[in-house]
């Protein structure tokens, strides 16, 4: 069974992301409500992948996205945000993200950015 | 005022009236834990109607006899959203055994032709051409043909735009494949000229004559099979056998099969998918 | 609306996009009955700023904050706190505006989202015109996007008044272009 940190300054977002998570099956849920925070728990490890907003109080997605790689290389990351030009995107990719889903979102699209990744239903 | 009311997620009882109500009339099986599908093809129908939740919806849909209403629960449910490496395991396939074999079969000749028997918007002959340029760059100086064809010239029109919404973006590209083969123009992602080009639509109903078509190396017909009688379907499988060429292979959707309908078939198993061959098992 | 930054037809289409994928309801550029700062009772914005300025207003009603809220939380409208109505409001402004940051030019980036209710509240934003308005309605309810552009030009405010009796005066001082 898949561990997940889910980071999203929104409780709002981070409960639709849950539910999306849920009914593929992945109940273990760790969720950050800042950069952060994000950090903090990943450091503390036993992750099996990150989902990541981008725009957050204290440390940006990217930025969460940077220091997981500056020790980690391999835990899949997919960022979810509404950040939606093509230099963006780009831009996480560079930062070491996996995948990259805009929103607005289907539970059918985070299944299979995910499920590249982690045992999804 | 309309009355506005919460969404709660799907009782099981509610998905397993659906799961039945769609087995019944369509013959597919929806897998259970795909509920989130069942809420996302069925809300707007129960909002449509003046139900407030899902549960309330199926619960009248439980009381009447069967009608239009049931006609249009198991077409949204069974209606294909078509995506980008729709499925993936096919794709897997194609990438792993059958373009390698493919390539060593036909590299005094230097050409392949694939075809893509529904495309509907684009994205399955799109997913083909991707992956080309992605995993067989050797290709570059070979003559590669993807045909795409569909009943519908309206959708055929939106996939010779080869422009494609995020939400449709969203659905089964990779960010690392989306960056590199396409570019955003306003609210929209269109792919390269270079993929597209190597791309021909046409208009062609399978259970019509078809359109003059060379011998194919790779045909996907996924997920068209199963609208048809078995007896049409005989008749297009038939058809399919005169226009695949020797070594050729065949892709279906994942709950079609040529068992039990056109024998001359034989079924290659590929770990989470199968295609179909004609002709001997080669040396195993 | 202002054709060369974001057409009407791309405005109805992402907000298209976020309803039938969030929100599981139709909605239509019908323009709301009578005045709609009758209705309107909480603004949610988030500002854009970078090579273009300005502010993205997504005004609602409350009936409509709190189906998107019970929606999007799979959530009885019983079982809704204030901040889940807020935070839901926040998070379509926050989506719409990151779709419309992708339609203009250059590098910009986006503010968290905020939000502005209650009857008699003003929200000022300094230095800006309306570039764009849009009425819409979905599930009966009326709604309105804004989209504000930052000006040197007078008057160099916009002022969005939510008013609780009918007949009030309009919103906004500003010109529309």
């Amino acid at each position: 069974m898949s561990r997940i940190l889910l980071a999203d300054d929104s409780g709002t977002m981070r409960t639709i992301i849950r539910r999306s998570l849920e009914a593929l099956g992945v109940t273990d849920i760790v969720e950050a409500a800042d950069g952060n925070q994000a950090t903090q728990l990943f450091a503390a490890g036993g992750f099996d992948a990150v989902i990541t907003d981008w725009n957050m109080p204290g440390k940006t997605g990217i930025e969460v996205v940077r220091t997981i790689r500056q020790t980690d290389k391999t835990t899949p990351i997919v960022m979810i945000t509404t950040e939606a030009e093509k230099t963006r995107v780009l831009e996480a990719i560079q930062a070491g993200v996996n995948d990259y889903l805009v929103k607005p979102f289907t539970t059918d699209n985070l299944r299979e950015k995910l499920g590249r990744f982690t045992p999804v239903a | 005022m309309t009355t506005l009311a919460a969404t709660p997620a799907l009782d099981s009882l509610s998905f397993e009236y659906v799961r039945k109500l769609v087995l019944e009339r369509s013959a597919i099986a929806l897998e259970t834990g795909k509920g989130y599908l069942v809420e996302s093809r069925l809300m707007p129908i129960a909002r449509a109607h003046g139900h407030g939740t899902l549960s309330a919806f199926i619960e009248s849909l439980r009381r009447q006899p069967h009608g239009i209403l049931h006609t249009q629960v198991v077409e949204a449910m069974t209606t294909n959203e078509t995506s980008f490496f729709r499925d993936i395991h096919p794709f897997d396939a194609l990438r792993t055994i059958v373009l390698p074999e493919l390539v060593s079969a036909r590299s005094a000749a230097k050409k392949l032709n694939l075809w893509s028997a529904a495309c509907s918007t684009g994205q399955e002959p799109y997913s083909i051409a991707i992956l080309l340029a992605e995993h067989f760059p050797a290709l570059s100086d070979w003559t590669v043909n993807i045909y795409a064809t569909d009943l519908s010239q309206q959708v055929l029109d939106r996939a010779q735009a080869g422009q494609f919404t995020q939400l449709e973006a969203n659905r089964g590209l990779p960010a690392a494949l989306l960056v590199k083969y396409f570019d955003k123009v306003g609210l929209h992602w269109h792919i390269k000229p270079a993929i597209k080009r190597r791309v021909r639509f046409l208009q062609a109903n399978l259970i019509e004559p078809w359109p003059m078509l060379p011998a194919m190396d790779v045909i996907f017909m996924r997920n068209v099979l199963i609208y048809f009688t078995p007896e049409t379907k005989r008749q297009i499988l038939s058809k399919v056998r005169g226009q695949l060429a020797a070594g050729g292979t065949l892709f279906l959707g994942g709950a079609e099969t040529t068992l039990g309908i056109d024998d001359a078939w034989r079924r290659v198993n590929h770990g989470k998918t199968s295609t179909y061959r004609l002709g001997p098992a080669a040396n195993s | 609306m202002n054709e060369t930054l974001v057409s009407d037809d791309q405005m109805l289409e992402l907000l298209e996009s976020v309803w039938s994928s969030m929100l599981y309801v139709p909605i239509s550029a019908v323009p709301p009955k009578g005045d709609f700062t009758e209705h309107a009772r909480l603004t949610a914005s988030v500002h854009i700023a970078g090579d273009w300025n300005g502010t993205v207003l997504l005004h609602l009603t409350e009936p409509f904050a709190e189906f998107a809220a019970a929606t999007m939380l799979a959530s009885d409208t019983e079982g809704l706190t204030d901040a889940d109505r807020d935070d839901a409001a926040a998070e379509l402004c926050n989506i719409i505006g990151g779709s419309i940051k992708s339609l203009l030019p250059g590098r910009n980036s986006l503010s968290l989202p905020a939000i502005v209710k209650g009857e008699e509240s003003l929200l000022r934003v300094p230095n800006t015109h309306v570039l764009a308005t849009m009425d819409v309605q979905s599930a009966g309810q009326p709604l309105r996007i804004r989209i504000l552009a930052r000006t040197d030009r007078k008057p160099a405010e916009s002022e969005f008044r939510q008013v609780a009796s009918a007949g009030a005066a309009p919103a906004g001082n500003s010109r529309s272009h």
